[in-house]
């Protein structure tokens, strides 16, 4: 009985193990835009991620569990056809990076701008969460 | 021999680790065979044709226009700039830098057939896209010789 018990408990982490193989060879392989990724001071935090040819309506970004999810999709150009290309050097089609965030981020206090194809995310820690000085009188 | 517990996760994220590291590897090879003083990186390019003109694109995130230059000399199309890092960004504690900043510089041999004076170019989502419209070519009628 403890041997089958056991042998599922395997089965089961192999099976999480090769998820997560595949979400790292997702992550690596298919298209991972580049992210710069900053501290203000101790409360604040910038991401900027690289997003070029990518219109506004086409991303999304998702905050869940600590993790924070920019999706985006690059498409060619209404009524250019991939046929016209020469030379292709860029990546078109599903483009995600996923980013572990910190403890304490307020969720409601995130923002986001697009500028110049780049995607620019700003978050800051839940007031109570805040490093505060504290004055000696 | 020593008897651990068999834990997939921890191959993973050793296999993650190794992925990291040789990232890294290659960051540093790449930015010690790049010339210094001339281009600090090489942005990504493509290109098009239709039926009246040459497209060019090129990906630059980040750039405003007035950071970008495109001139034409001979017949050689050459696209220069920098991206220029900005001023917030010079207080803040960066963990983490993935793009490349610095100048940038591509260059074209156009075709014979085309219309220098009528280039363009216009910048959108982080995307230059010149266009380099056709010369019409003036289509020659086979010429029929009468025989007196």
């Amino acid at each position: 009985m403890d041997i089958v018990k056991s042998s599922n408990d395997i089965t089961s982490k192999v099976e999480n193990a090769l998820s997560k193989t595949k979400e790292v060879f997702t992550n690596v392989v298919s298209h991972l835009p580049f992210a710069n990724i900053g501290k203000k001071d101790s409360n604040t935090y910038n991401i900027e991620v690289d997003l070029p040819g990518v219109r506004k309506e086409d991303i999304e970004l998702k905050i869940e569990d600590g993790y924070l999810r920019v999706s985006a999709k690059r498409e060619f150009k209404k009524e250019v056809k991939e046929e016209d290309y020469y030379m292709i050097g860029s990546y078109f089609g599903e483009i995600s990076r996923v980013f572990a965030l910190p403890e304490d981020i307020d969720k409601n206090k995130i923002n986001a701008k697009f500028e110049d194809g780049r995607l620019y995310i700003s978050l800051e820690k839940e007031e109570s969460k805040k490093a505060k000085t504290i004055k000696i009188k | 021999m020593l008897l651990t517990r068999f834990d997939p996760l921890r191959e993973i994220n050793e296999l993650r680790r190794g992925f990291d590291y040789l990232n890294s590897v290659m960051n540093s090879l790449d930015e010690q065979s790049m010339e210094s003083g001339i281009s600090a990186f090489t942005p990504t390019v493509n290109s098009r044709e239709t039926e009246d003109a040459y497209f060019i694109e090129i990906d630059l995130p980040g750039v405003k226009k007035e950071d970008i230059e495109i001139d034409v000399k001979d017949n050689v199309l050459t696209v220069s700039g920098e991206r220029k890092v900005k001023e917030e960004m010079k207080e803040e504690n960066y963990y983490k830098i993935e793009s490349r900043y610095g100048k940038f510089t591509r260059s074209f041999t156009l075709p014979k057939n085309v219309n220098v004076d009528k280039i363009s170019a216009n910048s959108e989502n982080g995307v230059l896209e010149i266009k380099i419209p056709k010369l019409e070519e003036v289509k020659k009628e086979p010429k029929k010789i009468a025989i007196k």
